[in-house]
């Protein structure tokens, strides 16, 4: 239980708050600038027996250190598809192409939302980890 | 001069010392959507709980003009006080005073209350908002640093500490945080680095502004400096105050227990389709730890940065826990440098502060490349298994899918002290993936059949059928049961009340040489 004194146009009020879960349960969702989520990540929150903070991921900006809209490979592969045509609008998230390198079919995706300006390679390309696979602008 | 006129006149000072640098420089930070640094603690601590201890210190060089320096509290507010009823020392930087920089006495305020939570047995939270090193005070102020590089080391693993950067920390004041177990940064208000832009500039040549060299998301994606991102002061508080709720105030204190109203067999239908049978499908492990922990309650830890694998907190059955997973969506779930290194830390601070913890495994093994060896992933992955090895609290281990070689044995198998690990049917616990297996041992088959590819697939396919399963392992007692990822929820918190009483020793020793 917190007493809180509350002044509302000169006029204090005595507000008493109570807490009715334990430390940690009752918090407020906090905004961020969305983590560069894994390839199609989708938060997604079980639905809660007890009141769960929902890890809010509102969106924000793209990695840092990159050349401005250059979509790199993560590791040494093959590609196996490409889901996007130059012009092309696509979101933050989406998958753009899907790259097999460690026997795992590795989904490509947007950094950030624009205009698929260039593709790069094709299915069948065998590319080198931190090659330029497509431009977004 | 009476009782009342000395008391008078103590208030006033107080109420002189509470304005810090002076009502319009608190006015502009509070314009610029910031805190001060006493509003800071307020947020911080339960209403009125906050105690300031040390207001009337004052510094006492005279050299460069100091001695005219009005520099109220020394330019930092320490004390104690109550977080959701919980007892935490602190001290909060005030820009306002001299830029919040640094000196003798300043340091001194720091150190006794490092001191004092260390004796008390409760954590200790340091808010950095400073200019740096006072420089007019000289080698005083410098010796200050070391001083709390000191305590930071002396009491790691002994009380939880925190450090929220809210402003700037620059050059030597940058190793306090670093040493401390989590670091919360403010996007867009908190920059930490060694030497500045304007040096680099000077030294290198290179162009970088503050915000990429040591901001934020610099430090929490590139770096891995920090291990939390807040868009505003508050955030970030609110976020140290959820930490905390995880967290035992020293190392002999119980974490706190929250009511358990989550049923611990609470079977979870999707778990039999968050995995896809196919090895060469990714999926976010994240879908799993939220499915099995307490509520979907999982406060992740660095989860910008070495996103192949993923670290956080979460309870079972009302009990804090640390998790550690391997992230397929990401590198393909490969252990590197970096993800090492991540792991290993969040396994040390768990095992210091008596947090079991639970591993979720799904791995073909470790990246592949020259920048990896050359960048030392031999020393790196040393510490996931020295972290593992050294660890003494529960461990419990789940093998979701893919478990080989010496990524296997590194992602808290039995042999490095699992104390009881499973495996889902969709396990592959094997010493090399089918492929490279097949490729060594039919060798000479392969090469000798009047088909070789069509051979090499067959023999490929025998060897996943006979091999890449968990039955195998388990057959050899290696993991101590196959079990039905919708039961994997009760498996663990069964385990876990089966183990809360567990006492293990290792050698006397001063210290084992940990892999760094």
């Amino acid at each position: 239980m917190k007493r809180f004194r509350v002044t509302v146009n000169g006029q204090p009020f005595e507000v008493t708050v109570e807490e009715t879960a334990g430390p940690g349960a009752a918090q407020q969702p906090v905004r961020l600038p969305a983590p560069p989520q894994p390839p199609g990540f989708t938060p997604q929150v079980v639905p809660p027996p007890q009141a769960a903070p929902a890890p809010a991921a509102p969106p924000g900006r793209g990695a840092a250190g990159q050349a401005p809209g250059a979509v790199t490979a993560p590791l040494p592969g093959l590609v196996v598809a490409v889901k996007v045509e130059v012009g092309q609008a696509v979101a933050a998230g989406q998958v753009l192409m899907v790259l097999e390198a460690m026997k795992m079919e590795n989904d490509i995706t947007a950094p950030a939302a624009g205009v698929v300006k260039e593709i790069l390679v094709e299915p069948g390309t065998t590319v080198a980890g931190g090659q330029a696979l497509a431009v977004i602008g | 001069m009476d009782m009342r006129e000395r008391v008078e006149r103590l208030t006033e000072e107080r109420q002189r010392i509470a304005l810090g640098g002076g009502a319009e420089k608190l006015e502009k930070r509070r314009a610029s959507g910031r805190l001060t640094a006493r509003e800071r603690l307020d947020f911080l601590f339960d209403s009125g709980s906050f105690t300031e201890l040390d207001a009337l210190v004052r510094h006492r060089s005279t050299d460069f003009g100091l001695d005219r320096a009005e520099a109220p509290a020394d330019g930092v507010i320490t004390g104690f006080g109550t977080v959701n009823g919980r007892q935490v020392y602190a001290y909060a930087q005030d820009f306002t005073v001299l830029g919040g920089s640094l000196g003798e006495m300043h340091a001194n305020k720091i150190c006794k209350v490092m001191d004092l939570a260390a004796k008390a047995g409760v954590p200790f939270i340091g808010i950095n908002d400073s200019g740096g090193a006072r420089i007019q005070e000289g080698v005083a102020g410098l010796n200050g640093y070391g001083k709390i590089f000191f305590r930071n080391t002396s009491y790691s693993g002994v009380i939880p500490q925190i450090s929220a950067i809210m402003g700037p920390c620059a050059g030597g004041a940058v190793y306090s945080p670093a040493l401390t177990d989590f670091v919360f940064m403010v996007d867009g208000t908190s920059h930490m680095f060694i030497t500045g832009p304007e040096v680099i500039k000077t030294v290198t040549g290179e162009d970088v502004s503050f915000e990429q060299l040591g901001g934020a998301v610099t430090h929490n994606q590139t770096s891995g400096v920090a291990h939390f991102i807040a868009v505003s002061d508050q955030a970030a508080l609110e976020q140290i105050k959820r930490l905390l709720s995880f967290l035992p105030s020293n190392n002999l204190d119980d974490p706190p227990l929250l009511p358990a109203n989550d049923p611990p067999n609470r079977r979870e239908e999707r778990l039999l389709d968050v995995v896809p049978s196919d090895p060469n499908k990714p999926y976010d492990v994240r879908d799993v730890i939220l499915a099995v922990v307490d509520g979907g309650d999982f406060l992740e830890a660095q989860e910008r940065w070495a996103t192949n694998m993923v670290v956080g907190f979460a309870r079972m059955e009302g009990r804090p826990v640390g998790i550690i997973a391997n992230q397929p969506r990401v590198l393909a779930g490969c252990i590197d440098i970096n993800s090492s290194d991540k792991a290993a830390r969040f396994i040390r601070f768990c095992d210091a502060f008596g947090l079991p913890v639970i591993s979720f495994v799904d791995t073909p093994g470790y990246l592949p490349g020259t920048a990896q060896e050359h960048g030392g992933i031999i020393r790196h992955g040393a510490k996931l298994l020295y972290a593992y090895s050294e660890a003494t609290v529960p461990k419990l281990t789940v093998i979701l899918r893919k478990a080989y070689g010496g990524a296997y044995l590194a992602m808290c198998s039995q042999s490095l002290g699992a104390d009881l690990s499973y495996a889902w049917p969709t396990a592959e616990i094997a010493v090399m993936g089918p492929e490279g297996a097949a490729n060594i041992v039919f060798k000479r088959e392969i090469e000798k059949a009047e088909d070789p590819v069509a051979t090499r697939k067959s023999l490929i396919q025998d060897y996943r059928e006979k091999f890449a399963t968990p039955f195998v392992a388990a057959s050899l007692g290696l993991v101590e049961g196959v079990i039905d990822p919708r039961e994997t929820r009760e498996v663990l918190c069964r385990a876990l009340r089966s183990l809360a009483g567990k006492r293990e020793s290792r050698p006397a020793k001063r210290h084992g040489n940990f892999p760094i």
